[in-house]
């Protein structure tokens, strides 16, 4: 691996923390996501800075950013562009939608119809856009931060379960410490922190990257821990749906961007171990009365099913 | 695993111990040689038989595979997978044990079964898989276990069983039944009745698409943003919801000393309930209520969605009636709880006290007249209308 | 595998046991028509009712045919003696077996004709010799597994099976419809597994072969273990005797009849160094004379005993030679002869009082009494015969030899008239020759038997052949063998001998008996059979001819005997090279197994068992507690010496008590004790393995951890650190990190266990090598760590 490339990480990283503060774990898992070629889910009560971290990372990388707010009345064209008829020419024409950029922020998707979610979760999957039988492949790199705000019910469509293994990763933001917070009033004193990021990172390096990364290798033992704990929400009696292969296969690649994020080419338990939560906390579905409570309760779950592991050494 | 072991002398072996005894006694009281021989070669394999199949037993596992759900009307498959981890000695005529047992208070009906498998051997290092199947046609909570795992080899003489303490839980959804044309019937009927209500409140329901404005349609229809980018006025769309909201008042009541007339009313109640929460939620999207007055009262509500059934056929697996001889008067908070414009249908094992209901509905000044409120009492005939029930045993699978 | 092609194996297999049983009995009857018709029967039966069903009998019917061959046994049995009812039981049970036969087969029916089967082997058990009975029962006991194990397989799959309908390519069990509101009641189904039946029967009859051999293992033990008293009468089944063809009381010369290839046993001699307290069997260097008897009589071509013998019971006496030198015993089991004499090395003397042996008053002839001619009788006796490894050739005479006897000795025919010509002066014209020739004095007895002997057998002069002879009618046949036809047999050689002595004045005698025997190197004994007759010469020496120092000197006061043996070189001339072939070997091994059933099975008696089973395995038990005991220092502390010492004393009450109630009960409550302390320690270990201390599966169950890693755990252990499972290396390092900078002493290790399991990663899952310096860094941290931490805090 080149070290050049680390460095850009660990730079990305403290460009990051100058302005998202406290928040270095979420941080790095959004790193995550971006070298695994991913896509994020964020999701907390407002106000904790999940836009902000999803902006900071945009910043933070000379690429192509988009801001797309989800309002209840967005249409998927909103989102994916589509044909306008031009009355000069007499002929229509695709304008491309705010889903053309690098960087997507979907603030509050769960404001939005499920039509409209649809269109963006299919655009994430394929990495394309098809509009009118036409199909528009979107740039590289290609990421979306998702925000939802789970507590609020009224008018709100939540993402159905089976569409949220779209996302790499499911990130509670949590309420910074109090130092944490005494700092962020401070650095807000003389105006916003986050006009003043620069960019560390271009497009062509974090494809870069995403290409290192698929490079870390995985040691047989720790190839079969992680396929033991994916084992164990399958047999687990709490809950009714397990991890699929396609989650097993996102813990596989997240482990690698972990590893490669702490300087190594070989993915470590201790990797896998840490991504478990995030990585499969969505893609499982409880039974019975952990049903609604949710995210808490399954994170604990997932976190008790990989503790009972036995790790390898 | 915990494992307990037992050894018992079968009736083959009882005669055969009997016969060597005899031989034995004989040769030593007269002091033959050669009968004392032949009485320990007899011997010889009767203590061999003591000691053998326990060997076997011990390095015997069993792994119990139960369906991850299953309807009362469904045939019940189990998987076993008996492996046998010894390196070199292959495990002949095993024979395995499970156990079914219904949880909860006793019934008019035994709930409890059991069900042999043999093996005829298990290979060294081999896993080998079987099936037992069946019905469990009442619904409620089933608890496996503990499986037995038992050999009689080498010679049928000694029983060697293991028990093994693998207890699974397994919770039978209520069967389903069939709804009639008249049920359909009286459902549209209903839904047109709050389909007024609909035109009231435009943004309750789903976008659909925009079209182009055309004379007569509402100012309230146009899309704003759209028609500003298009230079022409586009309307909304909005997806004609057929609206089957639906509030189901369940009164699952039984006498404290029940018939088994009583005990089947209840099932068909359950039945019912089940089937129509089932036909409620083929097409996802309108809501649904279930409020169910029974031993552990109950109140469900949410969209309709394979998951909310899912979610109502684990309570209503686990149901048990409730013996106040009075009308519950959670149904009639339920029902004042309901938007006034959901349909609602009462069913209930008894003839239904209206008085008492009405009673209820006005002391949370809710006029019960004003409500679209249906009820059928299971007890009676009248649900045949509706409803028919399968046989138990039907397999719907 | 269907249950259709169980059932086929079934029926051959409990045929196979029918068969088993009614050869046995065969054999025992010595006649074959039983098996014959029982082969027959079984053929039948499995054509008419279990192939074709074209005949079944029915219960009832079955009932009737068996209370008919019930009562006609039974009417033919009351006509018949004790030994032919037997066989009329055997021949009932196998009429019931031919009932049973054609009805439908059940697993009942099969269990019956089981139990008749054994029955009959019951019956065989008392009628079958040897241990083809054993044989026998061995495979008896190999096919009744199979075939149990068959039923058991048979009738398991018939209770389980249900009726299955073919569905979706595997059966599945119809479930009947149930009535009223028991269609609530839950119902179930096993299906049934079918696997190939190829597999199954192979590996169906391995199974027995290890079942079979384990349960004969166990009945050994059992049947070894098993009270015996003495009922003597019953020891040993009576036989016919054999008729004795090589050996007699009086000698025809030229009768050689059948003994030339007569492989028939005579006895089986044991010889045993009596060491101490212990007796070991050897092999004599040269071949042993057994002797019979001896005859001194000659007239017209045939040897005699002068006199009747009379016989006296054995002394109950121990030898001097006992405690003057090393003693040998012989352990003789003579089988059943019709001659009352039992050959031995001579001169013997009692061990112990034995009341079926006699010896004649001159001791020079052993005889069994009356009553066990008809039987094997195994005895021990004692010889001053042997001294070390060699057969003495001078032995001591026992008692004076009378002057009447010594004249017999030295007459050459008895009533020879004078005048008439000396039939045997050829031979006294031989011995004068002879002894002339080399100018020995006939006075030197020593010197001048030996120079006859020679004459025979080493001149070169005298062939040895055991065919017919042709032979000078009108000659004395020993004058005509020492002169013409210098050819012949023992006898002659021995006669010849006698003769030339005789005519020198030199008493001799003629001993007839056994010479050799075959070794057998298993059991370490001497097979001895009728082609080992043989004859050979005891010349008697007073007092002053006994060369010095071939005697003690107590012994030889009533003079002694000389052995010659006249065949000896000129056997050896004409003597076949025998090898040991593979026919020899199996000769051997048959008789070895013979010896082995005639003492540990069928002659199994209290007194065998105690001395071959019972004594070595407390003596064992006795040893190995003792080195125990010995052994250990810790023992002897002070404190545990007494319960040493009790030990003892109870052991050897124990040992004493070995076998009454008793002792029974308190080596049941021994064995309790073991079987609670090994389940006990099973347990315990068990419980150290649940907490980690005893890690010994961890080796093998588990891949193989770098060593580093392995010392980290190790050091950090010392400290009562532990890795949960669910722990990864990393997260321990850490953990372990934290706790170490809590302590005042340990914190600046902090840093360490991370560093290391960072290096460990690095190899173990990294792939990595790492480079002297990395190894050194790690090697160092170890070692701070371990030095650190292995004191004990």
């Amino acid at each position: 691996m080149a070290t050049e490339l680390q460095n850009f990480v660990a730079e990305l990283e403290s460009n990051i923390g100058q302005v998202v503060l406290g928040k270095t774990e979420v941080v790095r898992l959004c790193i995550v996501a971006l070298l695994a070629g991913d896509h994020v889910l964020l999701e907390d009560v407002p106000g904790v800075g999940k836009t902000l971290i999803g902006k900071a990372l945009a910043k933070s990388i000379s690429a192509a950013f988009c801001r797309i707010q989800f309002t209840a009345d967005l249409l998927p064209s909103d989102i994916t562009g589509g044909s306008v008829f031009n009355p000069q020419t007499g002929q229509f024409s695709y304008t491309r939608g705010p889903i053309f950029g690098n960087i997507i922020l979907a603030d509050e998707i769960n404001r939005t119809p499920p039509r409209t979610q649809s269109a963006l979760l299919e655009a994430m999957s394929d990495r394309q856009v098809s509009v009118d039988g036409m199909t528009y492949p979107l740039p590289e790199p290609f990421m979306v931060i998702a925000t939802q705000n789970p507590f609020e019910y009224e008018g709100t469509y939540p993402l159905p379960e089976s569409q949220l293994d779209r996302f790499l990763l499911r990130i509670a933001v949590g309420y910074p410490d109090r130092d944490d917070e005494a700092q962020v009033l401070n650095s807000h004193r003389a105006g916003e922190p986050i006009d003043r990021l620069r960019p560390v990172l271009d497009a062509a390096q974090i494809v870069a990257l995403q290409q290192a990364t698929r490079q870390v290798t995985m040691d047989e033992s720790i190839n079969s821990y992680l396929l033991d704990i994916v084992d164990a929400t399958r047999r687990c009696e709490e809950l009714r749906v397990g991890v699929s292969t396609r989650g097993a296969l996102c813990l596989y690649r997240a482990s690698q961007a972990m590893a490669l994020i702490a300087n190594r080419d070989f993915v470590v338990p201790d990797d896998v171990k840490r991504l478990a939560v995030p990585v499969l906390s969505h893609r499982v579905i409880a039974k019975g009365y952990l049903q609604g409570t949710h995210r808490q309760a399954l994170e604990t779950l997932i976190t008790r099913l990989v503790e009972e592991i036995p790790a390898p050494r | 695993m915990a494992r307990q072991t037992q050894i018992r002398i079968c009736r083959e072996g009882l005669y055969y111990s009997i016969v060597v005894l005899a031989v034995l006694i004989g040769a030593v009281s007269r002091q033959l040689n050669l009968l004392m021989l032949l009485g320990s070669a007899l011997a010889g394999p009767l203590l061999f038989s003591f000691v053998y199949g326990r060997f076997i037993l011990r390095r015997l596992s069993v792994e119990r595979k139960l369906p991850s759900e299953l309807r009362a009307d469904q045939r019940l498959i189990v998987d076993l997978n008996v492996k046998n981890s010894r390196r070199w000695a292959v495990a002949w005529m095993v024979e395995v044990e499970d156990a079914v047992a219904r949880e909860g208070e006793p019934t008019v009906v035994d709930g409890r079964a059991s069900v042999q498998v043999f093996l005829p051997q298990v290979g060294v290092r081999e896993t080998r898989h079987t099936t037992y199947e069946g019905f469990l046609p009442r619904r409620g909570r089933y608890r496996f276990g503990p499986l037995r795992v038992s050999t009689r080899f080498p010679l049928g003489l000694v029983r060697h069983s293991v028990v093994l303490d693998t207890s699974e839980m397994l919770l039978v959804h209520p069967r389903l039944g069939e709804l009639t044309h008249d049920w359909a019937r009286e459902l549209r009927e209903n839904a047109g009745g709050s389909q007024r209500m609909q035109r009231r409140g435009l943004l309750e329901t789903d976008f659909y698409g925009l079209r182009d404005w055309r004379a007569g349609d509402s100012r309230h229809w146009i899309h704003w943003r759209t028609s500003a980018r298009r230079g022409t006025l586009v309307v909304r769309q909005f997806e004609q919801r057929r609206s089957e909201d639906l509030a189901l008042l369940v009164d699952l009541w039984q006498p404290s000393e029940p018939s088994e007339h009583h005990f089947e009313n209840v099932e068909r109640a359950i039945t019912f309930v089940a089937t129509v929460i089932a036909q409620a939620c083929r097409k996802p999207g309108h809501n649904l209520i279930l409020s169910l007055a029974a031993h552990e009262p109950l109140h469900r509500s949410g969209s309709a969605s394979p998951l909310f059934f899912r979610d109502q056929m684990d309570a209503l697996a686990m149901a048990a009636p409730h013996h106040e001889t009075s009308f519950p008067p959670a149904l009639g908070h339920a029902l004042a709880l309901l938007p006034p414009s959901t349909p609602t249908l009462i069913v209930s094992t008894r003839p239904i006290d209206w008085e008492a209901l009405r009673r209820l509905a006005a002391q949370r000044n809710v006029p019960l007249a004003e409500r679209l409120v249906q009820s059928v009492n299971v007890a009676s005939d009248e649900l045949d209308r509706y409803f028919r029930a399968g046989s138990p045993r039907s397999s719907v699978s | 595998m269907t249950s259709l092609q169980t059932t086929h194996l079934l029926r051959i297999m409990i045929g196979a046991l029918i068969m088993i049983a009614t050869i046995e009995l065969g054999i025992g009857e010595r006649s074959a028509v039983l098996s014959l018709v029982s082969l027959g029967m079984l053929g039948l039966s499995a054509y008419v009712t279990d192939a074709t069903g074209m005949f079944r009998l029915r219960q009832s019917m079955a009932n009737w045919a068996a209370l008919g061959v019930v009562v006609v046994s039974a009417i033919n049995a009351y006509e018949i003696d004790r030994h032919g009812q037997l066989y009329a039981v055997a021949d009932l049970q196998s009429y019931l077996q031919y009932v049973l036969l054609f009805q439908p087969k059940t697993p009942r029916v099969y269990w019956q004709l089981a139990v008749l089967s054994l029955g009959q082997v019951a019956i065989a058990s008392t009628l079958v010799p040897g241990p083809l009975f054993g044989v026998m029962l061995l495979a008896y006991v190999f096919v009744g597994i199979v075939t149990f194990a068959l039923l058991l397989l048979y009738s398991e799959s018939k209770r389980l099976a249900r009726p299955a309908t073919r569905a979706r390519g595997h059966a599945r069990p119809a479930l009947a419809e149930p009535q009223g509101s028991g269609i609530f009641a839950p119902v179930l189904v096993g299906n049934t597994v079918e696997s190939p039946v190829g597999s199954i029967s192979w590996g169906l009859l391995r199974q027995a072969t290890l079942i079979s051999t384990l349960g004969a293992a166990a009945a050994i033990v059992l049947f070894l273990l098993l009270p015996r008293w003495d009922l003597e009468k019953l020891e040993v089944a009576s036989r016919e005797p054999l008729h004795s063809v090589g050996f007699s009381k009086t000698v025809t010369l030229g009768e050689l009849g059948e003994v030339v290839n007569n492989p028939n046993v005579v006895m089986r001699v044991q010889l045993l160094q009596v060491i101490g307290q212990e007796t070991r069997p050897f092999k004599l260097n040269g071949e042993p004379l057994f002797r019979g008897c001896v005859v001194s009589r000659y007239e017209n071509g045939s040897w005699t005993h002068p006199h009747p013998n009379s016989f006296l019971a054995l002394p109950a006496e121990a030898s001097r030679a006992e405690e003057s030198f090393g003693a040998v015993r012989q352990r003789i089991t003579a089988e059943p002869l019709d001659v009352p004499e039992l050959c031995c090395v001579f001169p013997v003397y009692t061990t112990q009082p034995d009341s079926r042996l006699r010896i004649s008053a001159r001791l020079d002839s052993l005889i069994r009494q009356e009553d066990y001619r008809e039987k094997q009788i195994e005895f021990e006796i004692g010889t001053t015969g042997i001294l070390g490894n060699v057969q003495r050739k001078i032995v001591p005479c026992d008692t004076r030899v009378g002057l009447r006897e010594l004249e017999g000795m030295v007459q050459m025919s008895p009533d020879r008239l004078a005048g008439q010509d000396d039939p045997l002066g050829g031979v006294r014209a031989a011995a004068e020759t002879v002894l002339g020739d080399q100018n020995i004095d006939p006075e030197n007895r020593v010197t001048a038997a030996q120079a006859l002997n020679d004459y025979l057998s080493k001149s070169g002069k005298f062939f040895y052949n055991l065919d017919p002879q042709t032979r000078t009618k009108a000659m004395d046949p020993l004058e005509d063998f020492v002169t013409t036809h210098r050819e012949g047999h023992c006898e002659y050689f021995a006669g010849a001998l006698v003769m030339l002595l005789r005519s020198q004045g030199i008493p001799a005698r003629m001993a007839i008996g056994f010479k050799g025997g075959e070794w057998n190197p298993l059991g370490k004994y001497y097979q001895v059979q009728q082609l080992h007759a043989h004859a050979w010469v005891e010349v008697y020496l007073r007092a002053a001819d006994i060369p010095p120092g071939s005697m003690l000197e107590d012994s030889g006061q009533y003079g002694a005997w000389m052995l010659l043996d006249p065949t000896d070189g000129a056997q050896e001339r004409n003597a076949v090279v025998v090898q040991t072939s593979f026919l020899t070997r199996w000769r051997q091994y048959v008789d070895y197994a013979r010896v082995l059933w005639a003492n540990y099975v069928a002659g199994l008696n209290s007194k065998r068992q105690q001395q071959t089973i019972y004594e070595p395995l407390t003596e064992k038990a006795n040893s190995a507690i003792h080195s125990v005991v010995d052994r250990d220092s810790w023992w002897r502390d002070s404190s545990r010496e007494t319960a040493a010492s009790h030990l003892a004393v109870f052991w050897d009450w124990y040992r004493r008590h070995w076998f009454s109630w008793r002792g029974g009960v308190v080596a049941a409550g021994f064995s309790l004790a073991i079987i609670v302390l090994v389940s006990g320690s099973r347990r315990l270990v068990k419980i150290l393995r649940h907490y980690g201390i005893v890690g010994a599966r961890r080796f093998f169950d588990e891949a193989p951890v770098l060593e580093m890693y392995r010392r980290l755990e190790t050091a950090l252990g010392k400290r009562g650190l532990r890795r949960l499972p669910g722990q990864t290396a990393y997260e321990f390092a850490v953990a372990a990190g934290g706790d170490l900078a809590e302590s005042v002493e340990h914190h600046r290790l902090a840093p360490l266990p991370r560093r290391i399991v960072e290096t460990f990663y690095r190899v173990r899952f990294g792939g990595r090598t790492l480079d002297n310096l990395e190894a050194d860094a790690v090697e160092h941290a170890l070692v701070e760590l371990e030095l650190a931490l292995g004191r004990p805090r």
